[in-house]
């Protein structure tokens, strides 16, 4: 039995505790089975989803994630629930995006090195735009085939806000004059988003894809692994198949250690061509 | 000034009055001690930290005989070049004497608040290999860990609730282990500072930017009445000044701090780095919770004028010099 099936049966026979965890396994066990109907149940009146079901705030991560896992569900309730989605994430903005903050941030708070005009999606209502979130909500308009007027100008925050080496951290690429690191996982769900290309940033792609290639290059963490591995394939990276390698004895060697989402997330990066949140064309 | 900048100006001066009135101490519940016990160690490398802790639990005598505590280190993101983290060997120490001195269970807990991957953080820090190599505390990444709802007891942030790990909320006795560390929002970061690690950043995110919007002394102060910390072990072998808490130069101080009180446990450490507490802002707002004034501080061990240094400070914090 390969580990792949191993984590599979564990997904379909044991539950997560949060969005996250249900998100990534209802995508892991597309195949299988699985029913949307769980999440779905979890969907705030607003069209959001939070981290656990029914607490405040409500999250864009978890709003985009449960977007692209009803995304290979084409039921009458997924597609109720997908257009509330897409609305209140389409009216959730990072504070940066007001005219007064931009002016705050142009005139009084440089420490932070960033382009205030350029603005994605914020983790929780009230709070300025960061990484992660504007990264999966762009995978999400995208695996949806929604237009929007956001996401142009989500992309030019990511691409504002990329290391000045390569990759990706939370969202603060210089504080105080220092460069900041990336980060793997922030760095992957980045270019999970910019897999279309970007015109003018390619040595800032190129960059990055062999930040994340070298990166783990000592590293047992399946879940930056898993991560990693989805966002070489979407750019069809070469270094896919040594991460998958590694992603598969690292995780075969802690296996019962692991929590849904990670182990959710390495399944889908343990598919024959990895998971790159985006279906195929029907 | 046409009419735009004139209405930024206003809304401006709107933040600012409501940021005046948020922070009234008034609105923090007094839980102030008659006095408070600060020990001051000598200990210049962490190999020697098992003796040294030994002898620091026996100055301010922590209650934990029977009782689940949980140790709160600093655990933050990882570089090979800097003192950022709590040191892997002093958390070891400190879980091995806790467990010799009787309690019931030790648990270390974080929720970095940079870091999603709370494993690749641990394996590259080496708290991942000390705990394995003890096997006498489990770790808790506190980042995705149930939580309990807590309804905010100052009034000094505009949160409605607060998010607590259930791990952090069934502790009997909790104790902070901050590395002490100038830091470029809040000058310095210590043991009230620690306590961002204990939001959870599956609910609020990476950074817990909620708390930065809230004001960062506003919710530090906040976070102190909701959790309260029983005691401190401070790292100061290797600190960090300048621009911390992940970018300034190592200092190394050559100490541990020991105390049953954090806010005298962080105005002795802020006159260990040559930075007058009373000027640090969310200690003063935090001083119904506990000590600042060196008066009602009984200090044992090292003398703090021995071993005070003079940090260097961004010029944002220049007035913080003590």
């Amino acid at each position: 039995m390969t580990i792949r099936s191993q984590i599979l049966q564990r997904l379909t026979t044991t539950s997560g505790r949060g969005i996250e965890d249900a998100a990534l396994s209802l995508l892991a066990l597309r195949n299988s089975g699985a029913d949307p109907r769980a999440l779905l149940g979890t969907q705030h009146r607003s069209g959001a989803w939070s981290a656990l079901p029914n607490i405040e705030p409500l999250s864009a991560f978890h709003t985009a994630l449960a977007l692209l896992a009803i995304r290979p569900f084409q039921t009458t309730a997924v597609r109720g629930a997908v257009g509330r989605a897409f609305e209140w994430l389409s009216e959730l903005r990072g504070l940066e995006s007001h005219w007064l903050w931009q002016w705050k941030f142009r005139l009084f708070d440089r420490q932070v090195r960033f382009d205030p005009l350029k603005s994605g999606w914020p983790w929780v209502p009230d709070t300025v735009s960061w990484v992660a979130p504007t990264a999966l909500s762009i995978a999400a308009f995208r695996a949806w085939r929604r237009e929007s007027t956001r996401i142009a100008p989500a992309i030019a925050m990511l691409l504002d806000r990329a290391c000045p080496k390569g990759g990706w951290n939370a969202g603060n690429s210089v504080v105080f004059g220092v460069d900041l690191d990336p980060h793997p996982d922030f760095t992957a769900m980045a270019l999970v988003a910019l897999r279309n290309g970007s015109p003018g940033h390619e040595v800032l792609l190129r960059r990055s894809l062999d930040y994340l290639g070298t990166r783990l290059e000592g590293s047992s963490s399946p879940y930056s692994l898993a991560w990693a591995v989805m966002a070489l394939s979407a750019h069809g990276h070469q270094g896919v198949e040594h991460l998958k390698n590694r992603l598969e004895r690292s995780t075969t060697a802690k296996v019962d250690q692991l929590p849904h989402r990670v182990l959710a997330l390495v399944a889908l990066a343990l598919e024959d061509v990895p998971y790159t949140f985006q279906e195929p064309s029907r | 000034m046409n009419r735009r900048s004139l209405a930024g100006a206003a809304a401006l001066a709107a933040t600012a009055g409501l940021a005046i009135h948020q922070s009234k101490a008034s609105h923090v519940p007094y839980r102030r001690p008659r006095r408070s016990h600060v020990a001051v160690l000598h200990c210049d490398r962490y190999e020697q930290t098992p003796r040294v802790v030994e002898d620091g639990l026996q100055l301010v005598r922590p209650s934990i005989q029977g009782k689940r505590v949980l140790l709160k280190p600093n655990l933050v993101e990882y570089s090979p070049a800097a003192p950022i983290n709590t040191h892997p060997m002093l958390i070891a120490a400190v879980i091995d004497a806790l467990c010799r001195l009787g309690a019931a269970s030790v648990i270390v807990a974080e929720g970095p608040g940079h870091i999603r991957d709370t494993d690749l953080l641990l394996d590259e820090s080496g708290l991942g290999a000390q705990l394995e190599i003890f096997k006498r505390a489990k770790f808790v990444d506190l980042n995705f860990d149930s939580v309990t709802r807590v309804l905010p007891g100052t009034g000094l942030t505009q949160l409605e609730e607060i998010w607590i790990p259930t791990t952090v909320q069934s502790a009997d006795v909790v104790i902070s282990m901050p590395k002490i560390k100038t830091h470029h929002w809040a000058g310095v970061t210590l043991s009230l500072k620690n306590s961002f690690g204990f939001l959870p950043g599956s609910i609020y995110g990476w950074p817990k930017n909620v708390l930065h919007w809230q004001g960062i002394d506003n919710s530090i102060v906040e976070l102190a009445v909701s959790v309260p910390i029983h005691f401190v072990i401070a790292d100061g072998i290797e600190t960090m000044e300048g621009n911390g808490p992940l970018h300034g130069p190592m200092r190394r101080l050559d100490c541990l701090v020991f105390a049953d009180d954090p806010v005298a446990a962080d105005a002795t450490c802020c006159r260990l780095m040559g930075i007058d507490p009373g000027r640090v802002r969310h200690l003063q707002m935090a001083s119904p919770l506990g000590n600042l004034d060196i008066a009602k501080i009984e200090q044992r061990g090292e003398s703090v004028e021995r071993l005070m240094q003079r940090f260097e400070l961004l010029p944002e914090f220049a007035h913080l010099r003590g």
